[in-house]
């Protein structure tokens, strides 16, 4: 689910190469650089940005921007990476605490930095392969990047390092799962917290769980179910103080996001979690997403199932998304998207379901694909 | 209670602004002026959108301004359309699945053909500027909106001297949590929910911890330990305007040289913020700052990687001097400027330490927004 971007991901910053080994991202440099050999392509340009848009940078080099900064990683076919990044020189030693990359470069602006590299690496002919530059990158700084490579031939992708990315590793997965362990831990405490307090406190306490817990980002989004509807919106200064909410917490936990969304009966003792009252969301979503077909069938068959039940997919965020480097990412569980569903796949799935009293209930959990089907990672104790 | 629940005010806060940018597209000629976000919030480079709407979106979104006097505000993702509406007060907000085909159409419904006025356009991607700019003439208008925000209202002020009160509150948590076996991690979170309670939108916080520091980073798993001097900038955000103090904590005794070289910093402080005022060069500051630095044999450490800069602006009306002030910067101040003076810096002896403040800039000087001093903190060692 898209939330605020935050102005710094603040949270704690460490690369645990017990859980994430050299030898992870150089298998992840292999697979990129198969896709290189495709296109024939010298060197590949991975563009990110931003707490949000930084997920092919961080996924072969663990690096992620901290501000909305951007950052760069130029892979050879053969050699070593470089990657650079936007901010001071005094900013490297961290950044080199964090990344298994060598060549660490500081720059003002990543696109006159990139330009400067390939002249130096004389691969600014031959064909050159570019990921999230078209997308994400600043038209200005995209321009310089493109009259550099005039002479180049150059192909786009994004989007084999999307598909590239959505299946993850057993290592990967462990880190999803850790991360979403945290949050459904976290999410669990609300039950502790006093009621009559407003939206932005109820975050900073939950944030506040989440980092002692680890986290470098968190996110967290309410929604008010009184009206009938589901509309998720970042924490306000209103008081939570009655009524049904649902409450998406997202963090980030040695660079792997977890997601989870419970839904609350706000009562003069506290908040109780009613969200077993969705259960069935559970079973129509879960049972469906396994491996063998696309998504497209699944979202079409999950709808379909839900419609029976009569569990709606929730208004304008739909069945789900990919999870990982990032809180959001391919695939998107929507009918148009053809994408097959592979093991190893994580997605956050949810949807809201209306319990035997006519009240809604939300409820979302980050989950990996196996062959009979979906494996929630956030816990199932509260089902 | 949220100021901006206050929507007599804010509306009258947000018509004034509107009022005075329709002024600026009379003025150069515009038909329009489109003033564009990508979502974030960045700590050196202004939110336009955020001053100009009153609400900050999840992603690309811009505000167009017609000449007609008619305002629209187009959101992503759409479903957020609902939220902006009801926090925003332009009051014609529209979510949009793409602002690349959203944007030129609306431009093309409303006969918009001439030349275009962009702010916050550095940040747009290729795909949304170039549908905007395939059959309009683009102008760079950052500075009309730097130059309408650079008239305050009260409001403004207000806002300023309450983000200044959460920074205060920030660095009082730290002096709370700060303990042996804390980790760097836990002491930030500290801060941060502290601030968070205090009305924080979101927070800049950054740390360093040691017996001799290189410089500061997000927070690692370090336990604090006994002697260590824990350097910091607590920076709390709130309706995109930022508010920093850059402090230095030592776990037990300072040593002689520590303390020797922190009231170094401290007099260049104080004689670089005494530069401050409208109409003064702002180099003035830094040249002061070196100045002394120098004159105590530091010359060579007043520049990277040994210090960055020597202060900088903070939010939309304030950021003329840019990214970095230093001897060269070629800016003169302006009364209501929002400055942080930081001759936060690296010295052999002692490592990296921090030392700032954030001040208001006014006729005659310049108002210092902090209610803690700053100093060297010492903390009793107790572990946690």
């Amino acid at each position: 689910m898209l939330s605020p971007q935050p102005v710094l991901k603040l949270g704690r910053d460490v690369w645990n190469r017990d859980a994430l080994p050299v030898e992870e991202f150089e298998a992840r440099i292999g697979r990129l650089r198969a896709v290189m050999s495709e296109s024939g392509a010298a060197a590949a340009l991975l563009y990110g940005r931003g707490p949000d848009s930084h997920g092919h940078v961080t996924f072969f080099s663990h690096y992620t921007p901290k501000l909305p900064l951007a950052a760069l990683l130029v892979v050879p076919i053969a050699g070593e990476p470089s990657l650079l990044f936007q901010g001071a020189s005094r900013g490297l030693p961290a950044v080199r605490a964090t990344t298994w990359v060598g060549d660490v470069r500081a720059c003002r602006d990543v696109a006159s930095a990139v330009v400067a590299l390939l002249q130096e690496r004389h691969v600014v002919e031959g064909t050159v392969a570019l990921a999230g530059v078209r997308e994400l990158m600043p038209h200005g700084e995209a321009l310089l990047v493109a009259d550099a490579l005039r002479g180049a031939r150059v192909v786009q992708i994004g989007a084999e390092i999307d598909r590239l990315r959505a299946v993850k590793s057993d290592r990967e997965i462990e880190q999803v799962r850790a991360a979403s362990r945290l949050a459904a831990d976290v999410l669990d405490r609300i039950a502790t917290l006093a009621v009559g307090r407003t939206g932005r406190v109820v975050e900073a306490d939950l944030v506040r769980a989440a980092r002692w817990g680890g986290a470098e980002d968190v996110r967290v989004m309410i929604a008010r179910l009184d009206s009938g509807v589901v509309r998720f919106r970042p924490p306000c200064f209103a008081p939570v103080d009655d009524g049904r909410v649902a409450v998406h917490l997202a963090v980030a936990r040695e660079r792997y996001w977890g997601a989870v969304t419970r839904t609350f009966e706000v009562r003069s003792t506290g908040f109780v979690d009613v969200s077993s009252g969705a259960v069935r969301v559970r079973e129509s979503l879960f049972a469906r997403l396994r491996s063998g077909h696309t998504v497209a069938a699944f979202a079409r068959e999950a709808r379909a199932a839900l419609s029976a039940d009569g569990v709606e997919a929730l208004d304008g965020h739909g069945l789900g998304h990919g999870i990982g480097v990032t809180s959001m990412e391919p695939p998107i569980l929507t009918v148009e998207d053809e994408t097959p569903v592979r093991a190893g796949m994580c997605f956050v799935v949810g949807a809201a379901d209306v319990t035997a009293d006519g009240a809604l209930s939300v409820r979302g959990d980050t989950v990996v694909v196996a062959p009979e089907g979906a494996i929630p990672l956030t816990g199932d104790h509260r089902t | 209670m949220d100021p901006r629940q206050d929507l007599t005010s804010s509306i009258a806060l947000g018509s004034d602004r509107i009022a005075r940018l329709l002024g600026v597209i009379a003025e150069r000629g515009f038909e329009a002026l489109v003033v564009f976000s990508d979502g974030s919030c960045n700590i050196l480079r202004a939110s336009y959108l955020q001053y100009v709407a009153g609400v900050r979106p999840m992603g690309p979104a811009c505000a167009v301004l017609l000449a007609s006097g008619d305002v629209r505000l187009m959101v992503t993702p759409a479903w957020d359309a609902e939220r902006i509406a009801a926090e925003s007060w332009i009051g014609e907000v529209a979510g949009v699945a793409s602002l690349a085909t959203a944007l030129p159409s609306f431009l093309g419904e409303r006969g918009v053909r001439g030349a275009i006025g962009l702010a916050g356009g550095n940040a747009m991607s290729v795909g949304v500027y170039d549908a905007l700019s395939q059959e309009r003439a683009i102008v760079p208008a950052d500075e009309a909106v730097e130059a309408v925000a650079q008239v305050m209202r009260p409001d403004d002020v207000a806002l300023v001297h309450e983000v200044a009160g959460i920074a205060d509150v920030g660095f009082e948590a730290l002096l709370e949590a700060a303990r042996v076996g804390i980790r760097e991690y836990e002491l930030v979170a500290e801060i941060e929910h502290a601030m968070r309670l205090a009305g924080a939108d979101d927070n800049f916080i950054l740390i360093g911890s040691g017996p001799h520091n290189e410089a500061m980073r997000a927070p690692v798993d370090r336990h604090l330990d006994l002697g260590d001097i824990v350097i910091v900038e607590i920076t709390p955000e709130r309706g995109g305007l930022f508010i920093q103090l850059c402090r230095t904590v030592v776990l037990g005794e300072a040593t002689r040289v520590l303390a020797d070289r922190y009231a170094l910093l401290t007099r260049a402080f104080e004689a670089g913020a005494a530069e401050l005022s409208a109409g003064v060069p702002v180099s003035r500051m830094a040249v002061t700052i070196n100045r002394m630095l120098a004159e105590a044999g530091y010359g060579e450490y007043c520049r990277p990687p040994y210090m960055r800069t020597r202060g900088h602006g903070f939010g939309v009306g304030s950021i003329g001097p840019g990214m970095v002030i230093d001897e060269h910067t070629d800016h003169v101040l302006i009364e209501d400027q929002v400055i942080v003076v930081h001759p936060n810096q690296y010295l052999p002896e002692t490592g990296y330490l921090a030392c700032g403040e954030t001040f208001l800039v006014k006729r005659d000087g310049a108002e210092r927004l902090a209610r803690t001093q700053t100093r060297l903190y010492l903390r009793g060692a107790q572990p946690c």
